[in-house]
Order: C-alpha cells, then structure tokens, then sequence
C-alpha cells in the first residue's frame, strides 16, 4: 500500500511525464458550472502542452527546459505556492530573501519536476470530474492510468487568482498533498538553521546548482 | 522445554509492556483534535533522536535491505512476487477484519472475509487474488485513530521505522491479538513474526526502490519529506481514503490575512463555511 504511494508520489515529481498519451474525458455532463468547466480544461491543456513538447525529439534539452519554465509559470501560481510553502517564515524573512526565496523554490520545483521526463512511458492521464471547493477553488479529480497496476488518484486543485486567471495550486498525488510536503520540508530546515531563513535559501541554491549540472 | 518457551513469551510479553507504557506517558499533546480529522502540524519533540535512528535505519537499509530486495525483485519472475505479496496480504486478512468490526466499518470487515476464504481456498492458501477485493491495510494503530485517540508524537523505531506513538502502540498490540501469531503460537511455529516481518520488509522494500532513491535525490531534507509523507498516509489510511474528506490545506490565509485559523492546515476553507461544516460532519 505505502510502496504504491510512494510511487505515486515519485511519479508526481514528474506529473508532466505522463507521456505519451492524455486521455480526454468525452463529455462534461459532470462540470455544471463555468469554473469546473474551465479548470478541466486547464489540465487538459498543460496536459496537452507538456506532451507536445516533451514528445518532440527536434527540441533540445534546453529549449525543452525553457519551455516547461514557461509552461510551470503559466499554470502554476508560483507566487502563492511559494509563499505558502515558506509558511510562518515569511513574514521573519526580509524582501530580499522573499524574492530570492521565490526564485529558488521556482527553478527547485523545475528542475525536481522535470528529471525524469520521459521515464513513465505508457502512463495516461484520465480526467475524472471536478468539483467546486469553495468560490475561488476547484479541484480537479484525475487518474493516472497504468499498463500495470492500479490507477493511482492525481488531483488538482485550482484557484483562480486576483485577475480572475485560474491556475493550479496543488497536486495532490493519493491524497498526499505535494505542496503541504514541500512546507513541512522547508519548514523543518529552517528550523534546523535556529529559524533563519537563509540556511534554507543556502540548501536550495546548492540543491539547485547540483542539479543543474 | 515448555517452560523455556513460556519464559521466553514473558519476557517479550514484559518487555511490550513496558515500553508500551513508557511510549504512553507522552502520547497526549495538548490541542490535537481527537476526531483526527484535521492535519495537525507535525510534532516531533524528539527529532534528534529520531533522526539518529533515521540514519541509522538508513544505514542497515544500504546494507542489507535495498540489495536483498533488489536480488528478489530481479532474480524471482514477476508472477512469484505477485503471489508473494497476496500470500503475506492474506495471511494479514484476519487481522484487518478484526480492525475492520472495532472501527465499526462492516463492508470493510465482509470484504476481509469474503477475501480471505476466497483466497485461502481458491487461491491455494492465498497465493493467487482471486476475490479481487482491493481490501486495504487495517491496524490497530488505525483502529485507535476512529476511536479518537491522537496520534502523538513522531517517532523513528530502530529497524521499524517511521511511526507516530500511536501506530507505535498498535503494532506491540498487534503482535498479541493478531490471529496469524497466534496460530503460529499454538502451532509452536518458532520466529514466525520475524521472518513474516522480513517478509514484509522485502516485499514493501523491492516495490519501492526507485520511488524512495527519487524521493531521496529530490528532497533538501529527506528525514522531513519521509515524515510528511508518512504522517499524510497515515491520515489518508485513517479516513480509507475517501476523498471528499481529505483534508486539504488551508492555503486560502496565507495571502490574505496575518492569523492562521487554529492550526495552519485544516479542512477549512476561507469564506466558505458551508463547505467546512459540511465536510466536518461527513468525515464525523
């Protein structure tokens, strides 16, 4: 059971490698409302999008990077994650760090997400419905489709943000919050930094140098 | 001859004990809800003893565990493994159907059973899933949670490794009433728990090789990353996965106001007080 999580949770570390195939739900009798409606097909379209690009073998490795950024950046509200990744220790931390924090947790989360692209052939995403949470969010219900195994739960929740745009904010891979992880990650190094903050942005910025290499 | 082996049985039965009652003298946090509906920020007192025994089981893991499961994962075809793993989840089905009637979940405890006699007879002792019943795992440490019993501290066991002192509880408590160790008691099957530990041990282990290496080679702090994620899989297991109760985090106050709600992670939403109430007395 937890083996299946685990891998799970591996395999959402690199969510958009579900390549080669997106399954797309044939009808939306299930989305009454223009939200739902709208976030189904917000994760149909990065769907689509990752595919696209990851499955063309004419783009290079760094074109392949520059256009996951821009894809992560479009649909992700990075900002909000962020912050609420940093939880309690963003309001001790300065402007500066505030920016740099952002930045590193950015180019972390690419460079986590997009390692092992390519490596889940097979897989298919299923769109499974989507439900409101509350005025501002849906969470999207998805099912990731294996030649062997049991489907494993992917959801999405999406939150439309401050000029009415929706992006996704979470990922919550069989009920494991990936987000709340990364918190409780984070959380747990700044604190082993006596509460500073920088030892966490010195972490990153190795972590992310090493894996950029 | 006997009397050795009752001896034997005292000591262990003593030792449970003990460390059972010692474990539970610091079981109760103040402030934990005892519905164990909501994610709770972690607490974990003991860190530093807990990650010497992180490393230390990470330690034996390189050594032992991860090539011995790498070895069965690759010499053994894929059909011995599978029947493995039915075996050892069949001979755990008498135990989750006691789990099952305590937590008061009677499909639950049908399927267990249904399973069970339909795998121990049509699937040659339980080798083969015929019932295909997709029972999940049911422990003590799970039971005790439905009866409101909070989770309490974090704790890495030596060998054992990520629990909370409640799981912790329940596995001693397991040992005693779970009805395969007491079959094998009766039957004077010596060791029995620790080869099916080991048992367990190799199949979870050779089904999570690469996932735990990602995990590892991904996280800033792989001691916190496996504690999130065990404690939100403990939550998730404690709820059997129902996903209308999941407990989500509450990420809606960190952009707008300076005070979390009581605890940073709940199932409350922002300005939405009908979706918590409503998801509050479902999962009740």
């Amino acid at each position: 059971m937890l083996a299946r999580k685990l891998f799970a949770v591996a395999l959402a570390t690199s969510f958009l490698a579900l390549a080669p195939s997106i399954l797309l739900p044939v009808s939306h009798a299930y989305a009454q409302t223009g939200a739902e409606a709208s976030a189904i097909n917000l994760v149909e379209k990065l769907g689509k999008e990752a595919v696209d690009l990851l499955s063309n073998t004419d783009v290079s490795d760094t074109e392949k990077r520059a256009g996951f950024t821009q894809i992560v950046v479009q649909n992700f509200n990075m900002p909000l994650i962020g912050r609420f990744v940093l939880g309690k220790h963003w309001r001790k931390s300065s402007k500066d760090q505030q920016s740099e924090f952002q930045d590193l947790f950015q180019q972390y989360i690419i460079t986590t997400y997009q390692k092992r692209i390519g490596d889940y052939a097979g897989e298919n995403l299923k769109i499974v419905k989507a439900r409101l949470l509350n005025k501002k969010e849906v969470l999207v219900n998805s099912q990731i489709l294996r030649p062997k195994g049991p489907p494993i739960k992917l959801d999405w929740r999406i939150r439309k943000s401050k000029n009415d745009r929706q992006q996704i904010i979470d990922l919550i891979v069989e009920n494991v919050s990936m987000a709340l992880t990364h918190r409780e990650e984070f959380s747990s190094v700044v604190s082993k930094h006596d509460g500073d903050v920088e030892g966490l942005l010195e972490r990153l910025r190795k972590h992310v140098a090493k894996a950029s290499d | 001859m006997i009397s050795l082996k009752l001896k034997s049985t005292l000591v262990k039965g003593c030792m449970a004990v003990v460390l059972a009652s010692s474990l539970g003298a610091c079981a109760t946090p103040p402030g934990e809800d005892s519905a164990n509906v909501t994610y709770t920020e972690v607490s974990d007192p003991i860190e530093p003893l807990n990650r010497y025994f992180f490393d230390v089981n990470n330690a034996i893991d390189a050594v032992a565990l991860k090539p011995i499961s790498h070895i069965y994962r690759d010499a053994l075809p894929q059909g011995v493994q599978d029947s493995v793993s039915n075996f050892l989840h069949n001979l755990s089905q008498p135990i989750y159907f006691l789990n099952n009637i305590a937590q008061g979940d009677l499909d639950g405890a049908g399927d267990n059973m249904g399973s069970f006699f339909t795998n121990t007879f049509l699937g040659i002792g339980g080798l083969f899933d015929v019932a295909k019943l997709n029972t999940e795992k049911e422990d003590l440490g799970q039971t005790m949670a439905v009866w409101g019993i909070p989770e309490g501290p974090y704790l890495v066991l030596p060998i054992l490794g990520p629990n909370t002192t409640r799981e912790a509880i329940g596995i001693v408590g397991e040992y005693f009433i779970d009805p395969a160790n007491l079959v094998a008691r009766n039957q004077d099957v010596d060791y029995f728990s620790i080869y099916r530990g080991a048992a367990n041990a190799i199949d979870f282990r050779s089904k999570s090789i690469e996932s735990l290496d990602e995990i590892e080679k991904n996280s800033i702090d792989f001691y916190a990353t496996v504690r999130s994620l065990y404690r939100q899989n403990r939550k998730n297991m404690i709820l059997d996965g129902e996903a209308e109760m999941t407990p989500l985090p509450d990420i809606s106050f960190e952009m707008e106001d300076d005070q979390p709600k009581e605890s940073n992670v709940s199932l409350l939403f922002e300005e939405d007080d009908s979706t918590s109430k409503e998801a509050t007395s479902t999962a009740n």
